[in-house]
């Protein structure tokens, strides 16, 4: 009887003790942000320590100064890798920290029927070279355009897309990568898009952290 | 040598082992279960929100999820942290007697007694109320914030805006609600209203002044308010105020009134329950009922310091039948049915011994005894579930449970939440309920109904005794504008025995009636007399006897009150009359005089006398002719004879004809009816020898009164002209007959007159002649001498001198 307490009271003990660990353990930071847009079934992750930018922020950047909100139907979320994020770290020339811009619109029934991997891949910036040309023609500012790597990339579920690693060259002479991933869905109505961007040093520096978020960002179409 | 110490047996502990909660001195140990139950629940709680947070993005993996849910869901850390801090308490209590006492009678009991001292029942009661709702409150801003994700305290702003915008969506669940659901809601609803009505103190106007005729009760009843009023001096002294009174007895007798009264005296509401409320279309209503009807006492109890509560005929709740009542522990202060005859009661007996008895009872038909209180039987050996009628369907258990539930805890947070704390439920607050019930049916009623601590006083409100008749009287004809004067209505309560409030209160508004219809407004002795035989025998049918025919029911009357007059001197005779009523062609009643408990051998034998007189006197007047009219009275003369020979002892031999058939034992006088012979019946044998002594008594009895008849001819057919003139006599009138004296309608004196004796001889003759002829009696019924005959409702009423002269 007395053997059969004292080990009822150690097991106790133990079980307390492994919750009280656990609990404990839980406490601690996760590793990763994870971003999700449900409606879209767009999701990604960030390392923990990147700031999420304010819609507004993000909408002011994309816009203009005229704007201050997305537009209707419109998705988008900028997370900073900085410890002071901006969102002028987007087009800006000094995100010396990877900046992450997230977004996903509705195309029109134009767009839709003109879609294809080149328009895709010059979705963000200009990366064909007929589209380089025509935007150096309208003044385009930037410059020194090189590709690193152009892969086609098709996930399933009728998702398919690009993936663009290419430098360009900004007026003050700093050369920035930018990382970015465009999806559409089977039937051409929706823009998947996630764009990363640092100088090209710091690329080089967070190769690995930016891949892992690059691989991340998955597209579920329904 | 040494002895092993033995211990308890495993699994058993000796009885009273349990030590109570108040003696132990630290906590008692909790299980293992007990301990972990609510931490384990917490980490499942987290396991599920990472799991859902893991099936909401595919790209999460467990540890991050974890983490991730253990920041966005706190709350559930916080909760194990308070857990475990609790589990941490109730350890030290267990193991530290000065921590645990510190807990118990310093900080809870402290609280406990601060809030008792400072603040009244009703106070306390609003002040956790109040608490209730705010934590109700609490918990509805921390949902709402939750899911509006914003904190609880704005989203307690804004919860009525978010009603405001989401009522078009309510009210449409609303009247979905009411269309479908609320149907049977309301319909349950308006079953379980009704039924109970409540009366305020203002309301009720009725003092024990106003009860009249019950004092002795009303002593006892008063006893039981002066407790209600003041409570602490029983329980300061270790005692508990009695909860509960049945106020049982025949109808009429005042019992509601005095429920009334007590409501009026205390100054407490007063709730009334129907005797119908509890009877129900559905299972379940009834229920409902009693659980409402408690939660209102309650609430009434600690708002106005008590409250009374009187169930009117409560009867109505129906009883469980035989095996639910616990044998033969009949109710206190009451004798059962198939006892009403036995003088004690049957309480001396041993318990062996009555259930014996009741045994028998149960098993024996009504071929037994045919003792009036014998029908009840079949309520006794009613069904063993629901019997008994009434409310049934769990009603009355119902009721049983919230009588004696009224001092468990109460409430959810009472008795859950405060034990979460470590906190032992707050016991209720001394509810002050007097639960008054009447019922004219206490043997209906359920045995666990009546038990000490449910109902705690039971008493007999029975007919009003003399002194209470006279105070009655004078009540309600202290309300009128009369005549009488005290002698009168002396008189008045001996010739009603049974009177109750009620009845007498209707004699009297009869009387005012009577005398308002003949242009007064004055009652007198004439219009009281007048309305007590109105409510006695009915408005008369009017029927017309044939002249012979009338004559002969007159001869019959008039020999039972000649003999009653005679023989029967523990009554007096109440009314005698020809008058035809529903199932009588006529009839003498009597009365007794004063009130009487206990029936004599001798009493018996003048009532078979009166009895036979018809037979006798029949016989006698009509040349040994006798008539059918006289089979109710054999009836009653061999029933009582019977009893007497074979029941009570009064006749040649002592045992009881009952129990000697019931055991087979054979009887006195019945040869050997124990053992059957070749050829013979025994039972046909104690039959015969039990009914040839009957027969015997009966017949030396009709010898006695035909001599009796014979020796008084004259009085019969003074009587049978006073009757055949005026159809129905007072007793005082047939006194006055006989005695040749005033009475109140007629004049005795006329009867002196041996010539006029002698003209209703002659009548007789002619009536008799006509009788056997079947013809007209040729002469008419003679006449009295007019100056002495008063003139109806003109009569003298029976002053104390003229009942001298």
């Amino acid at each position: 009887m007395a053997s059969r307490a004292k080990w009822q009271s150690r097991g106790l003990a133990g079980l307390w003790l492994t919750v009280i660990a656990v609990m404990v353990a839980a406490c601690a930071a996760p590793q990763f942000t994870y971003v999700a847009n449900s409606a879209s079934q767009t999701y990604f992750k960030v390392p923990n320590g990147w700031h999420k930018l304010s819609d507004a922020a993000i909408a002011h950047a994309l816009g203009g100064a005229k704007s201050a909100t997305v537009p209707v139907g419109v998705w988008s979320v900028g997370y900073d890798g900085s410890s002071i994020p901006s969102a002028s770290h987007i087009f800006g020339a000094s995100a010396s920290q990877p900046f992450a811009l997230a977004l996903v619109e509705p195309l029109s029934a134009t767009a839709a029927n003109s879609m294809s991997y080149n328009s895709l891949r010059d979705v963000f910036l200009p990366v064909t070279s007929t589209t380089r040309q025509s935007a150096t023609k309208s003044g385009f500012p930037l410059t020194g355009f090189h590709l690193l790597q152009d892969s086609v990339l098709t996930p399933g579920q009728g998702v398919h897309g690009v993936r663009d690693i290419f430098d360009y060259t900004f007026p003050g002479g700093s050369t920035d990568t930018f990382d970015q991933i465009a999806f559409t869905n089977a039937d051409n109505t929706e823009l998947y898009l996630l764009v990363l961007h640092c100088l090209a040093t710091c690329y080089q520096k967070h190769t690995g952290e930016i891949n892992t978020v690059m691989s991340s960002f998955t597209v579920r179409s329904s | 040598m040494t002895t092993t110490p033995v211990g308890p047996v495993e699994g058993l502990r000796p009885p009273g082992g349990r030590p109570r909660d108040e003696d132990l001195r630290t906590r008692k140990p909790l299980a293992v279960w007990d301990r972990i139950k609510i931490l384990l629940l917490l980490t499942l709680i987290w396991l599920i929100l990472t799991w859902s947070a893991m099936a909401n993005n595919p790209l999460m993996g467990f540890g991050d999820g974890a983490r991730i849910e253990a920041r966005s869901g706190k709350w559930v850390f916080i909760l194990a942290g308070l857990e475990a801090v609790r589990q941490i308490h109730y350890l030290i209590s267990e193991h530290w007697a000065g921590y645990h006492r510190f807990w118990t009678h310093g900080v809870f009991g402290g609280f406990e007694r601060l809030t008792h001292r400072r603040l009244s029942s009703w106070t306390r009661f609003r002040l956790w109320r109040m608490f209730t709702w705010i934590l109700w409150i609490a918990v509805a801003a921390l949902v709402i914030g939750k899911i509006i994700h914003t904190s609880p305290v704005l989203a307690l702003l804004t919860a009525p805006r978010l009603i405001w915008h989401a009522l078009p969506t309510i009210i449409q669940y609303v009247f979905l609600i009411f269309f479908i659901i609320i149907q049977f809601a309301a319909l349950f609803w308006f079953l379980s209203r009704g039924g109970v009505d409540v009366y305020y103190p203002d309301d009720i106007k009725t003092r024990f002044a106003d009860v009249w005729g019950q004092d002795h009760v009303l002593a006892r009843v008063k006893e039981n308010i002066l407790y209600l009023e003041n409570p602490e001096q029983v329980e300061d002294r270790g005692g508990y105020v009695p909860g509960g009174i049945l106020l049982w007895g025949p109808p009429g007798t005042g019992k509601t009134l005095m429920a009334e009264a007590v409501a009026g005296e205390t100054g407490r509401p007063y709730v009334f329950v129907d005797p119908g409320a509890f009877i129900n279309m559905f299972m379940g209503v009834g229920v409902l009922k009693v659980k409402g009807l408690f939660r209102k006492l309650r609430k009434l109890a600690l708002r106005y310091g008590g409250v009374i509560v009187f169930f009117d005929e409560a009867d109505s709740l129906g009883n469980r039948g035989a095996l639910a009542q616990g044998g033969p522990n009949f109710p206190r202060g009451m004798t059962p049915a198939p006892y009403r005859a036995g003088c004690n009661g049957f309480s001396y007996l041993s318990q062996d011994v009555q259930w014996l008895l009741m045994r028998r009872e149960m098993q024996s038909g009504i071929e037994d005894e045919p003792d009036s209180g014998r029908r009840s039987k079949q309520i006794i050996g009613a069904g063993m579930n629901g019997g008994g009628g009434g409310g049934g369907m769990g009603t009355l258990q119902a009721l049983l449970t919230e009588l004696s539930g009224l001092k468990k805890p109460r409430g959810f947070f009472n008795r859950y939440v405060r034990r979460i704390f470590g906190m032992r439920p707050k016991p209720p607050p001394k509810y002050r309920i007097l639960v008054m019930m009447a019922s004219n049916m206490p043997e209906a009623l359920d045995e666990a109904l009546l038990r000490p601590g449910r109902i705690d006083r039971i008493y007999k409100v029975g007919y009003p005794s003399k002194a209470g008749r006279v105070r009655t009287y004078e009540g309600y004809l202290g309300k009128v504008r009369h005549e009488l004067t005290p002698e009168q209505i002396d008189k008045l309560a001996v010739i009603t025995p049974y009177a109750t409030g009620a009845t007498i209160k209707d004699t009297v508004n009869e009387a005012l009636i009577t005398a308002i219809r003949n242009g007064r407004d004055v009652i007198t002795w004439q219009d009281i007399i007048r309305a007590k035989q109105l409510k006695e025998l009915g408005p008369p049918q009017d029927v017309e006897y044939i002249e012979r025919e009338r004559h002969a029911v007159a001869i019959h009357e008039a020999c039972h009150a000649l003999v009653a007059h005679h023989t029967r001197l523990h009554m007096e005779i109440d009314i005698a009359t020809i008058e035809k009523g529903s199932d009588y062609l006529g009839m003498v009643a009597s009365i007794p005089p004063e009130d009487q408990f206990t029936r004599w051998r001798s009493e018996y034998e003048t009532d078979i006398l009166v009895s036979l007189a018809s037979l006798a006197g029949e016989r006698m007047f009509f040349n040994n002719d006798s008539s059918s009219g006289v089979s109710g009275d054999l009836e009653s003369a061999t029933a009582v004879a019977s009893f007497m020979e074979g029941f009570w002892g009064m006749g040649s031999t002592v045992s009881s004809y009952s129990t000697a058939k019931r055991l087979e034992v054979g009887s006195p006088g019945g040869g050997q009816a124990g053992r059957k012979k070749k050829g013979q019946d025994p039972e046909a044998e104690l039959r015969r020898a039990l009914a040839d002594r009957i027969e015997d008594n009966l017949h030396v009895l009709l010898e006695q009164v035909e001599r009796i008849i014979a020796e008084n001819r004259g009085e019969v057919l003074c009587l049978a002209h006073a009757l055949e003139s005026h159809k129905t006599l007072s007793g005082d009138d047939v006194l006055a007959v006989l005695e040749h004296r005033p009475g109140p309608f007629v004049d005795g004196r006329i009867y002196a007159d041996p010539s006029f004796v002698e003209q209703l001889e002659e009548y007789h003759e002619g009536a008799a002649t006509a009788h056997h002829e079947h013809s007209k009696v040729p002469m008419s019924l003679p006449s009295a001498p007019k100056p002495l005959l008063l003139p109806q409702g003109a009569a003298a009423t029976p002053k104390p001198d003229q009942l001298g002269s």
